[in-house]
């Protein structure tokens, strides 16, 4: 099936990456961010100063217990922050000594939805999974109608997962057989225009935001009612599936460098919440920058690589690059002006600039009616970007969406 | 009841970017777009222009002053913008205290009342143009000949580029006076020296991002609507500047009706959809 979107954004940026995977970069630190899992109330199950091996839980979450997040490096805890002031989420922090993957004995009999997702809760690759509406991560006993895999670059400064995929078929193919066996129905293979990476693969092209995920679900199997999708990136699969043909916990994602500031932007395998000065070192053109961790639109300022993120945008502070973009400077909110480019800059059946209306004023009814329960915050990073009003409306619909898990 | 409003919860998900065009970016585009019909109206008129433009700014901006001040806000261009469409939609020779007495009128109650550009939901200058029709009929305001086409079509091409004004509404208001005129007033009017007295008025006020609908479907209704009763107040035999600000004006007051109407047909649309696969 090919689905061609004509509404968009073209994001003029340079430090396009180049296509071979560029060594090992030596990773000194990572860390885990509650920001990447905002419904884990955390239980910690180590202590600040010990030694954790490569997949050992760190902590669980305290509601849903059998939910843990394990540990992407072996090494040493070197902080365990249950509420960071700034953020208002978790941080765990490790020195790392070394970054294989960690083994893990995977019962033969697994291949039923049971045995699936007993392997996915002890391995930690349970928290890859993103449900939606409100994009939590599912139940342990929940059952999604779909799940989506996004095999497609978020922009194009995120990495080809053509080059990624290359040789490791094998485990792909075992991702997609395991979440088969998770899902109540079909298992929607998501990629951009090019050579068919998987079979039934769905081929969407466009420009931004066609390869986000919710774009994808909501073409495929639009999130009404009662209806549950879940999704997740094509390394994540691939982690799956290595994990039940090797018996391995991949921790590590092959991710993009990119971006002006960037002197030669390149592929790279780090482990999952790498630290980005770390991964940048040596690597950048002299001057100010400051790192995106995830898409140029929706990622955020960080200092370790997010959970899902594949890529890392690196821009000059105060930049002003070509004719397309600006930095936000000493931003004052402002009116929303209905222009013509909101409707164009956002691919979804929906009427924008009532439910952006909506959005700003919190007013949840009328924004689910709209059809906001579609949506995430990387979907409407789009608008945040061409709204003249300069609101963020990635926090707003949060909000709006908290409001509304809580009424169900 | 009132709504309450969700807490928004601090975090560090500033996002990374903007759009070059911001609001600031706006204003002065669309004084660049004003440009070119300006100094056509200057060419024309040479000096007499300049009192009527020197009283429209005056008084547009310093109410924008006094009312920032009074709201403390920030003072940006966007008050320069209905001065000068104002200045060259009156006739050269009007008086000067109609003009600021007009104007006024038009930009307090038309924007400030409501909180300030982008707040508000009408055109002030159709505000203000109707305003004066009506209090000085004797005064010719609504006789005014209208601004050249020409001049328009740089600002046109550089508004709808950008994508600050719709196409939708250019060409559905445009085919719809055309169209209208042909039904009604048969050979009485040439449609197209009536859809080139149109052009100022549609690009600067009736597509006015603030005055026009939100939805691109409300646009296309919007548009149909502004051009059909302005090929309905020609036919009747008014003159142009008063049918096509009158037009605007009332287009402008249904636009917010049309976009309820949209996102009512959307979530209609959506349950019936939802019913359809539940059912």
């Amino acid at each position: 099936m090919k689905i061609r979107l004509r509404r968009g954004l073209d994001i003029g940026i340079s430090g396009v990456p180049a296509g071979s995977i560029d060594g090992r970069q030596a990773v000194a630190s990572v860390g885990l961010s509650g920001l990447d899992h905002p419904d884990i109330r955390p239980d910690f199950l180590v202590e600040q100063g010990q030694s954790v091996i490569s997949g050992q839980a760190l902590l669980r979450d305290r509601r849903r217990p059998e939910i843990v997040v394990t540990s992407p490096a072996t090494g040493t805890v070197t902080s365990l922050v249950r509420r960071d002031p700034e953020t208002a989420a978790f941080l765990v922090s490790l020195a790392v000594s070394n970054a294989d993957p960690a083994q893990l004995n995977v019962p033969e009999d697994w291949r039923c939805s049971d045995g699936v997702r007993a392997v996915l809760m002890e391995s930690g690759l349970w928290t890859c999974l993103l449900e939606r509406p409100f994009g939590r991560i599912p139940d342990p006993d929940g059952m999604p109608d779909a799940i989506c895999v996004t095999a497609m670059p978020a922009d194009r400064l995120a990495p080809d997962p053509a080059i990624v995929m290359a040789g490791h078929d094998t485990d792909f193919a075992a991702g997609i057989e395991a979440l088969h066996k998770l899902a109540g129905g079909p298992v929607h293979i998501c990629q951009g225009p090019g050579p068919e990476l998987a079979a039934n693969a769905v081929t969407f092209s466009g420009i931004y935001p066609a390869g986000l995920p919710g774009t994808h679900v909501h073409h495929l199997c639009p999130v009404e009612n009662g209806h549950r999708v879940w999704t997740l990136n094509y390394q994540d699969v691939m982690a799956i599936g290595h994990l039940f043909n090797a018996g391995q916990i991949e921790t590590r994602r092959t991710i993009a460098l990119a971006g002006p500031g960037v002197r030669t932007p390149c592929l790279m395998r780090v482990p999952v919440g790498a630290d980005l000065d770390d991964l940048a070192r040596g690597r950048l053109l002299d001057g100010e920058y400051r790192m995106v961790s995830g898409p140029l639109l929706s990622g955020r300022d960080a200092q370790f690589l997010g959970r899902a993120h594949l890529q890392v945008c690196v821009l000059p502070t105060g930049w002003t690059p070509g004719k397309r973009v600006i930095a936000p400077s000493s931003r004052t909110v402002g009116p929303i002006i209905p222009i013509a480019a909101h409707q164009k800059a956002f691919p979804f059946d929906l009427p924008v600039v009532p439910l952006l209306r909506a959005l700003a004023v919190g007013d949840s009814e009328t924004a689910r009616e709209l059809g906001c329960l579609g949506l995430l915050e990387e979907d409407v990073a789009v608008l945040s970007y061409v709204c003249p009003s300069n609101n963020d409306y990635a926090p707003m619909l949060r909000a709006v969406l908290d409001e509304l898990r809580h009424d169900l | 009841m009132a709504v309450p409003r969700p807490r928004i919860p601090a975090t560090a998900l500033a996002p990374p970017l903007h759009s070059w065009l911001t609001g600031p970016r706006i204003d002065l585009l669309l004084i660049v777009a004003l440009l070119p019909p300006l100094g056509q109206a200057l060419a024309l008129h040479g000096t007499r222009l300049l009192p009527g433009l020197a009283v429209s700014l005056a008084f547009a901006v310093g109410w924008q002053a006094a009312f920032a001040s009074a709201r403390k806000q920030c003072m940006g261009l966007s008050s320069v913008i209905p001065a000068v469409v104002f200045a060259l939609i009156v006739p050269a020779d009007a008086q000067l205290w109609q003009i600021a007495l007009g104007l006024s009128f038009g930009v307090v109650v038309g924007v400030h009342l409501f909180g300030g550009y982008g707040w508000n939901f009408l055109n002030p200058v159709a505000v203000a143009v109707i305003f004066l029709v009506f209090s000085f009929p004797e005064a010719g305001y609504g006789k005014a000949p209208p601004v050249a086409w020409e001049g328009c079509m740089p600002g046109l091409v550089l508004l709808v580029a950008t994508g600050i004004i719709s196409w939708r509404i250019i060409l559905a208001a445009s085919g719809s006076l055309v169209a209208a005129i042909h039904l009604l007033a048969g050979a009485n009017i040439d449609p197209f020296m009536a859809l080139a007295g149109f052009t100022f008025v549609l690009v600067f006020l009736a597509c006015d991002p603030i005055a026009a609908p939100g939805t691109d479907s409300g646009r296309w209704i919007y548009a149909v609507l502004v051009g059909a009763l302005a090929a309905l107040g020609l036919a009747s035999g008014k003159p142009q500047t008063e049918v096509f600000t009158s037009v605007v004006l009332l287009g402008g007051i249904f636009a917010p009706l049309i976009d309820y109407g949209m996102a009512r047909t959307h979530m209609w649309h959506r349950r019936r959809r939802i019913g359809a696969r539940h059912g």
